[in-house]
Formats: C-alpha cells, sequence, structure tokens
C-alpha cells in the first residue's frame, strides 16, 4: 500500500534540506487550508513508484496557538493512517527535540528518526552512541551530514520498506496514582487503538484540569456522551489533575536519563561558559546596531547596484524581442499582443529575478550563518516602538528596493500578526520603481532650483519622499498593531542559534525554489494583468498607418488617447479633479497600476514626445507648457506636482505587489484591503495638499 | 522571590516557577525549549543597556525581554 512521509522536527533542525535532497526541484509550495503558513510537498522515487514526502512547519512541540503550530497540529490530526513520520532532529540539540519526539509518538505514529549536523557534533567532540539510542527508543536511526550527503542513502534505503517505520513504545508515565486512574478509564472505554485514545484521554484530562490546551488538539468531544460523563464523574470524584507543565518535567527527567548514557561527554561541563566573544560584539546595543546598519548598507548596495545590470539586460532583452516582433509580423492585433502584451507582460514579471535572487541569498547567508536571530536581538528594541518585532525590520528595508521580494522575505517573520502587518506597511516604503516618476515630476516642477543658494532641491525632496514612506510604513505599523492585531502576544522570545559556516549550495538551492516559485504563483498572474492593461491602453484598435504620420509616438498617442485607458481616465476626472489632476494623469494613474514607472512613458506617449524617459528634457518641457483648457490655468502647477508626488508616495500603484500579497497571505482580503487603505491615504493626502494650497492661493 | 534577573552571570540556578500572570503562550515557549521548574538555567553577559537577557537552557541559548524575565523565579541560593 503506498505511504505518505511527513517530515516533522523543530525550526532549523536541517528538515528542508533533507527535503531538498530526497525531492530536488520536484517539489511545490502551498499554503495549509485557510492560513499562511507554507505547506511543502514533492515526490520522491522509490522503485519507480512516486512517494508524497510532505515538508511541515517546524515546531517544538503541538502545543501553542500560534498559527504554524496549529496548522501542524490540525495536519497531524487528519493525516492518513498509511501516513509515515520522518522525525527531524539536530543531533547538537537532543534535549529539546526529544521533547517533541515523545510528544510525536503519543499519537501512536510510526517513525524513523534522522539526526542531523553530523559535522558539527563532531566538531563539538560529543560521541553519540546511536545503537544504544536506537535500542531505548525502539525505532530505526540514521545519522546525516547534510553538508556531504552523508547517510542520505542509508535514509532512503529505510525509506523504500514501510516496516523501517516503528512506534515507539511509551518510555514515561504520569506515576502510579495517575496510572491507575487513567487505567480505569481506558478499561472502561475498550478501543483499539489505546495509544490514541490514551492522548486524547490525557488531553481531555488537562482540559478539565484547568489547562488551556490548543484547540485542534483533540480530547475528550471525540468520546460518545456516556463515557464523556463517565470520565466527568471519575474526574470530579478522583480530584486527580494532569497539566502540560507537569508532564515536560517527566519527560525532561527520562530525556536527561537517556541523554547521559548515549551522549559521551556532558554537554553543560564542555559548554557552559562558551557564550562567543563575538555575540558580546553583535548584541551589543550600540555596536551591535552599528555592525548591522553597515551590514544592511552594504547588502542593500549590493541588491541595487549589482541587480541593475542583469534587470537592464531583462528589460532590453525584452525590448529588443518586441521591436523585432513588431518588425517580423504584420502590423495588427496579433502582432500587437505579442509584442507588448505577452513578451514585456513576460518581461514585467521577470524583471524581479535579479532583485529577489540576490534578497534571498543575502537573507539565506545570514540565516543559515545564524546571524539573522542576531539582527534580530539587536532591532528589536527600535521596531518594537512601532509595535513589530526586529524580524521586521530586514523586509522593510529590502522595500526599498521592491515591495515584492520584501514581502516574500517577509517569510522569516513566525509571528502572523507580524508578519501582515510587515506586509501591509512595506508598499508605503519608497522602492525604485518610484524613483522615475519622482525624477520626472521634481524637474518638471521645481526645475534646477537650490535650497539655500547652493544645496539642489531635487535631492531634498527625493530625501523627503523616502523619509515620508518610511515614516508612514511606521506609523501605520503601529497604528495596525494597535488597532487589528491588538490582541498580539507581545512578547519576545528569540533562540540564538550557534555560528555555522554557510552551505552556498543549500543556500543556492533555496533561492532557485523561490524565484521558481515566484515565476509559477505570481508570474502567471501578473502576466494576465499585464494583458489586461495592454489591452486597456491599446483599444479600440485606432493607429493612425503610420505613412500619414511623421512623429511614431503621436500615432501611439492617438491609440492611447482613443482607448479604453483613456475613457477611464475620463471617467476619473470628476472623482480625481479635487486633487488637481486632469484626464492625462487619470491614463497614467491606469497605465501606471502595471508598474509605476510605467506613468513616464504613458505621459511620453501623451505628449508625442521621442525616447521620453524621467530626465527628457521635451518631455519636462511638455508638462511645463501643457494647458488647462477648461481652467486656462497649467496642467502641472506646482500645487499639482507636490499633489501627484504624494498621491504616488502613498497609492498602491502596483499589481505585481497585490498578485504577491494575495498569494502570500492565502486572502483576498489582505491585498484588497492593502489598495483600499494606500488608495485613501493617498487621495485624502493629495485633496488635502490641493484644497488648501488652492485656498491658501498657491494653486 | 528572586527572579532571573537576580542571576548572577555564568552561573547556574535552578527554575522554580513562572509568575502567575505570565502569558500562557509564553510560557509554553519556554517550557518547550525545556525552561521547566527544576531546570538549570545559566544567564550569559549582556550590556546593561540592553533590554534583554540572554539565557542557556539545557542545549539552547535563548534571549528574553528583561520585562518578562522578571516573571520566572528562581530557587533561592541555588546557585552552583
Amino acid at each position: 500500500m503506498k505511504y505518505r512521509i511527513l517530515l516533522v522536527g523543530n525550526p532549523n533542525c536541517g528538515k528542508s534540506t533533507i527535503f531538498n535532497t530526497l525531492t530536488n526541484l520536484n517539489q511545490k509550495t502551498g499554503n495549509f487550508a485557510g492560513v499562511t503558513v507554507e505547506k511543502r510537498i514533492g515526490k520522491f522515487k522509490i522503485d519507480d513508484q512516486d512517494i508524497d514526502v510532505i515538508d511541515l512547519p517546524g515546531s517544538f512541540s503541538l502545543n501553542g496557538t500560534s498559527e504554524d503550530k496549529k496548522a501542524l497540529t490540525r495536519f497531524l490530526m487528519q493525516r492518513n493512517s498509511s501516513d509515515k513520520i520522518v522525525f527531524v532532529m539536530d543531533s547538537t540539540l537532543i534535549e529539546r527535540s526529544l521533547q517533541f519526539l515523545f510528544q510525536i509518538s503519543d499519537l501512536g505514529v510510526e517513525i524513523i528518526l534522522v539526526l542531523t549536523m553530523k559535522d558539527i557534533l563532531s566538531k563539538k567532540n560529543l560521541s553519540l552512541d546511536i545503537n544504544d539510542l536506537q535500542k531505548r527508543l525502539g525505532i530505526n536511526i540514521v545519522l546525516i551530514n547534510g553538508k556531504t550527503n552523508e547517510g542520505i542513502e542509508e535514509l532512503k534505503n529505510l525509506l523504500k520498506k514501510k516496516e523501517n517505520f516503528l512506534p515507539i513504545p511509551r518510555l514515561w508515565n504520569w506515576g502510579s496514582a495517575k496510572e491507575k486512574f487513567l487505567t480505569s478509564i481506558l478499561d472502561k472505554i475498550q478501543t483499539e487503538n489505546t495509544v490514541f485514545t490514551r492522548f486524547i484521554l490525557e488531553n481531555g484530562l488537562k482540559r478539565l484540569s484547568g489547562e488551556s490546551l490548543q484547540t485542534d488538539l483533540p480530547g475528550l468531544e471525540l468520546f460518545s456522551p456516556d463515557i464523556q460523563r463517565y470520565i466527568n464523574n471519575e474526574y470530579k470524584i478522583e480530584k486527580i489533575t494532569f497539566s502540560y507543565q507537569e508532564e515536560l518535567i517527566i519527560k525532561s527527567i527520562l530525556i536527561k536519563k537517556i541523554i547521559s548514557e548515549c551522549i559521551r561527554d556532558n554537554k553543560i561541563e564542555n559548554q557552559s561558559y562558551d557564550f562567543s566573544r563575538f555575540d558580546k560584539f553583535l548584541l551589543h546595543p550600540f555596536y551591535g546596531l552599528l555592525f548591522f546598519l553597515s551590514l544592511m548598507a552594504i547588502i542593500f548596495q549590493g541588491l541595487f547596484t549589482w541587480s541593475e545590470v542583469p534587470m537592464k539586460m531583462i528589460e532590453s532583452g525584452f525590448d529588443y524581442t518586441s521591436e523585432y516582433i513588431k518588425l517580423t509580423l504584420p502590423d495588427g492585433p496579433f502582432s500587437n499582443l505579442l509584442a507588448d502584451g505577452i513578451i514585456k507582460g513576460t518581461g514585467a514579471v521577470l524583471v524581479f529575478v535579479p532583485q529577489i535572487f540576490l534578497l534571498f541569498f543575502f537573507i539565506g547567508l545570514l540565516e543559515e550563518s545564524g546571524y539573522m536571530a542576531r539582527a534580530s536581538f539587536v532591532m528589536d528594541r527600535f521596531m518594537g516602538k512601532f509595535g513589530l518585532s526586529g524580524k521586521s525590520f530586514i523586509p522593510l528595508l529590502s522595500s526599498a528596493a521592491c515591495a515584492v521580494p520584501a514581502i516574500l522575505g517577509s517569510r522569516t517573520i513566525e509571528d502572523k500578526n507580524d508578519r501582515i502587518t510587515t506586509i501591509l506597511v512595506s508598499p508605503l516604503i519608497t522602492c525604485s520603481a518610484r524613483y522615475p516618476v519622482y525624477i520626472l515630476l521634481i524637474g518638471a516642477i521645481f526645475g534646477d532650483k537650490t535650497f539655500l543658494g547652493f544645496i539642489n532641491l531635487k535631492g531634498i525632496i527625493l530625501f523627503f519622499l523616502f523619509f515620508l514612506g518610511m515614516f508612514t510604513a511606521l506609523i501605520f505599523a503601529l497604528i495596525f498593531k494597535k488597532t487589528f492585531f491588538k490582541k498580539n502576544s507581545a512578547y519576545f522570545l528569540l533562540e540564538l542559534p550557534e555560528f555555522r559556516t554557510p552551505s552556498i549550495t543549500h543556500v543556492l538551492f533555496n533561492v532557485l525554489l523561490k524565484v521558481k516559485e515566484f515565476i509559477v504563483n505570481s508570474g502567471t498572474v501578473i502576466l494576465y494583468i499585464s494583458i489586461i492593461l495592454w489591452f486597456l491602453a491599446n483599444y479600440p484598435y485606432n493607429k493612425i498607418p503610420i505613412e500619414n504620420i511623421t512623429n511614431e509616438k503621436i500615432s501611439e498617442s492617438n491609440v492611447i488617447l482613443s482607448s479604453y485607458a483613456a475613457d477611464i481616465g475620463k471617467a476619473m476626472e470628476p472623482v480625481i479633479e479635487p486633487l488637481g489632476f486632469d484626464w492625462k494623469i487619470g491614463i497614467s494613474l491606469v497605465t501606471s497600476f502595471a508598474a509605476r514607472e510605467v506613468m513616464v512613458s504613458t505621459l511620453a506617449i501623451i505628449y508625442g514626445i521621442e525616447s521620453g524617459d524621467e530626465n527628457s528634457i521635451d518631455l519636462k518641457t511638455s508638462m511645463q507648457n501643457d494647458i488647462n483648457p477648461k481652467t486656462g490655468k497649467k496642467v502641472w502647477s506646482t500645487l499639482t506636482g507636490i499633489s501627484v508626488l504624494i498621491f504616488f508616495a502613498f497609492a498602491c500603484q502596483c499589481m505585481s505587489t497585490l498578485t504577491v500579497v494575495r498569494k502570500e497571505t492565502n486572502s483576498y482580503i489582505w491585498p484588497v484591503f492593502l489598495f483600499f487603505y494606500m488608495t485613501s491615504l493617498a487621495y485624502i493626502s493629495s485633496f488635502l495638499i490641493f484644497q488648501i494650497g488652492t485656498y491658501l492661493g498657491f494653486g | 522571590m528572586k527572579n532571573i534577573l537576580d542571576c548572577k552571570e555564568k552561573e547556574m540556578n535552578i527554575i522554580h516557577s513562572f509568575s502567575q500572570d505570565i502569558n500562557n503562550d509564553f510560557a509554553n515557549d519556554l517550557m518547550d525549549y525545556g525552561l521547566l521548574p527544576g531546570a538549570t538555567v545559566i544567564k550569559y553577559p549582556n550590556s546593561s543597556f540592553s533590554d534583554k537577557v540572554i539565557l542557556r537552557i539545557g542545549d539552547s541559548i535563548i534571549s528574553i525581554r528583561k520585562k518578562d524575565a522578571e516573571k520566572i523565579y528562581i530557587k533561592e541560593n541555588s546557585t552552583t
């Protein structure tokens, strides 16, 4: 009979490395139903038969209310009866891992135990007696070195036969009085699966004793009403209490005994004072922060500069292909769809790849080395003032490059509320796509003015807009944490893992998975939306034949000015007029939804300017000279310009961001909320600026 | 009663109990790391300016906020 393999273990125990080794790239990522917790499913080939391998979220126990613990518990409670468990354990952290293993074995499941980090065990001069541990637990155990794949073949061979998965006999008990009480009830219940029945009975008794266990852990409700009444009565008569803490203490004593007999060196004696001198520096409130900020400056400098060339190459490659198709194929709707819709839409997806690749490469290095936890430690105090933990800092900072990788990067935040808040405020931070719009508008509105006679005004305004984005993001984080996510537990508990040399192979493998996932999950949606936006900007197809017109941009201008996007822009005019915007700006708002920087090319097309980029003098001049026929005033007055700048600073003009938020939150609510709160913020801010400015006579 | 903040750095202390008002999830998470009554804990050196305390429990090194650490009591004279 076919069986599934479920990978279970603590966070960062090497579980994902084993999953990747078994399944290679033959895997897909999704979410558990209704939650944001990631579930990875892959296929492992055994004698021409595909076995499903499921990488479950890392956890320390089945108790607790965090979303990942609930998803894990729910999955394990609803598992197939044929499912087998591969429990992955960091061999250098056996003490706490055995607690979780015993909890899993209480479910009555069949297990193979995999011990990872063999290399680190050797470095620490610890010798683990696998045979002794195997005898004590009564299951098969494999010791693995994830870096060299030592032990992987042995594991693969064990996985081939379901007989190699064995249950762990119950090694602990509650003490004679409680055991007698449990046995008397179990005798009364008389079921076949006594291990699992005992597990749910113990949960029920813990609840009767006042323990607030996780709701997904089954209890007395699984018994018939008669049995429930009987247990309730017996509990009232005997007054014997059961608690989670007591269970952990009993197991802890057993675990210490097992460890003292299976691990040759006493770890506490060896390492009790080995607190790294690096940590004294890295965790220092001042030096640690200084180091972190310097490291971030280097990383983000790298992110911007190293991604620039491949991004430009991708853009140029797709532009070239698009042009080639236009020249090769006869002019018409099909060639237009292919060249401007599909090819440019694909380019709009792939252009994110270099930044995503680099960001996850850096995050991977920081995580694998153990530094990420230190970064969270030093940033926690500052981020805590805005209701976030230190882990939110890196995704927020990476939003300065692009919100898309930043939102994907928020996966490192375990707390659901912190993660959603980080996702919701990330797009407020000034991303690189806003700069072309800012540069064009600032140039068109303020020209080459200086401040105090020598400071370039453009630079000051750009800095102000960057600061405005960061400040608004933090303020909104605080607002969200004080309103929607008020019930957050607000405690800080962070493990500081030992420093390790990162495995570049593992990091690159994970980066490739992330890139593949982005292209498959979000990329396809971005492509569809790109095609829709292309359609809106190009139809009804009304292109004036090129031979009848001297300027190709004017021909394109005719297309866009008679398009559905123009209709929408004109229809929007009454709504956007109070912000100082006319219908041409309205068209730009529609097209820039594909990507903010598209606003520049849209304005260039509307004004019929060849090669209209953000530095184009012709485009700036055309904008400065444009007069609104209704009012007789300049379309791009200083006040309108500021209003548009503020609108772009706050509005969620980015379909890619919304698509990624939808995928990452596994919900339509959050992208819809994100769009409306940011658009409302943008609208109200621009409205106030324009109306107050006009009232004061600046209009 | 002495709490973890009263521990001397690098010395072993025995956990006595948690304060009644400790967050239930926090207590569960601490227990999952092995911070249980009867377990040994070592406080590691950390800057006095920091708002956090660093602890070794069993084979793990964890960090918690000082205000939360005040809710974890150690046995009197438990230094070994």
